[in-house]
């Protein structure tokens, strides 16, 4: 038990530090609603890097899915195609946006439905070392492009 | 971009260079080409009757003579393009008032049968839109069914759990209230334009 709180301790404060000094910070995290029988979904974000080195982001980690993989969308020949990527890359004193049609965090064989209003935690990995723990609320999401 | 259903033979080469282009670079995922009308584009889309399965029985276009028929085909493990359009699609239907919802039928037809079964494809349709039906078929009928509206659509294996995805054109297809094929919406058109491109179709334009 007393072990536990350390370990408890130790992450807050761990967290606590990467909040305060990280080069990364996450904006808007969010997820799309989908319909109750789907089993995958797309987590979009703006991941911003004040650092004065480019940042990948590696992995993404979610209880919410037996998987979480990162992902883009190419159009190529007249058609959209999904695509895994093995990182998403965030340039120094920049920001990528994860959004529809583009990249984006997929959640892959939810393991309980969805709802409107449901927050979802996510753990990003980059390849700085550091981690990013957000929490993602369920959304429709609108697009409104123009 | 704005463009209009009645463009100027320099608005219309200016389509079709943009189409050319647009086979030749690839464009930034939220490319927006514009609504253009079929007869500015290759004219493979030619479009045409069909008949598949709901979860309700069989549905054939020419049930819907005298309304505006939108169809989109996708999947419904789709990542991305399909919520996106369909999305927006329903966007634009929830803008109509009762009396123009009531002339359009929207229509999802999966390029994947072998995941979506009928049941699954109604409610993810009626998420978008109440009246949106999901349709299916077999492989060789959804086939024919995409070649006559000029789908590009190939499924393909990727490195990921979700095993294959479908590779996809993403446009949606507006066939009139005489069934035959009006305009196209590509991919990426807010709702105000799917909403525009549906009413240029309505037999009797709703004040």
């Amino acid at each position: 038990m007393k072990r536990l709180f350390l370990a408890a301790l130790c992450t807050s404060l761990w967290t606590g530090i990467a909040l305060a000094d990280g080069a990364i910070s996450i904006d808007d995290p969010q997820v799309r609603l989908v319909p109750p029988s789907t089993e995958n979904t797309a987590v979009f974000m703006r991941i911003r890097n004040r650092g004065d080195k480019d940042v990948n982001l590696l992995r993404a980690e979610s209880p919410a899915a037996k998987t979480a993989e990162l992902h883009t969308v190419i159009e190529e020949g007249g058609m959209k195609k999904m695509r895994p990527v093995a990182n998403i890359p965030i340039k120094a004193k920049g920001e990528t946006a994860l959004k529809p049609g583009d990249y984006h965090v997929m959640l892959i064989g939810l393991t309980k439905p969805l709802q409107e209003g449901d927050e979802v935690a996510l753990t990003l990995k980059f390849d700085d070392g550091s981690s990013q723990s957000v929490v993602a609320p369920v959304r429709r999401i609108h697009v409104t492009m123009h | 971009m704005q463009t209009t259903f009645r463009g100027n033979p320099l608005h219309r080469l200016k389509l079709v260079l943009a189409t050319c282009l647009s086979a030749a670079v690839i464009f930034p995922a939220i490319a927006h080409e514009g609504t253009h009308s079929l007869a500015a584009r290759s004219g493979v889309a030619r479009g045409g009757d069909f008949t598949l399965e709901s979860s309700s029985g069989r549905v054939a276009l020419k049930q819907f003579r005298g309304k505006v028929v939108v169809l989109y085909f996708g999947y419904t493990s789709c990542p991305d393009a399909c919520p996106t359009t369909l999305a927006a699609l329903g966007a634009a239907m929830k803008g109509f008032t009762p009396a123009e919802a009531d002339q359009v039928q929207p229509l999802f037809i999966t390029l994947d049968p072998a995941r979506d079964d009928a049941k699954h494809m109604e409610e993810y349709s009626r998420f978008f839109y109440p009246s949106m039906l999901g349709l299916r078929g077999t492989d060789s009928q959804v086939a024919a069914v995409a070649k006559h509206y000029g789908v590009l659509f190939a499924r393909q294996k990727v490195d990921s759990a979700a095993n294959y995805v479908i590779d996809h054109s993403s446009l949606l297809y507006v066939v009139g209230a005489d069934g035959k094929l009006a305009s196209s919406v590509p991919y990426g058109a807010p709702p105000l334009e799917i909403a525009a491109a549906l009413r240029a179709a309505l037999p009797r334009p709703a004040k």
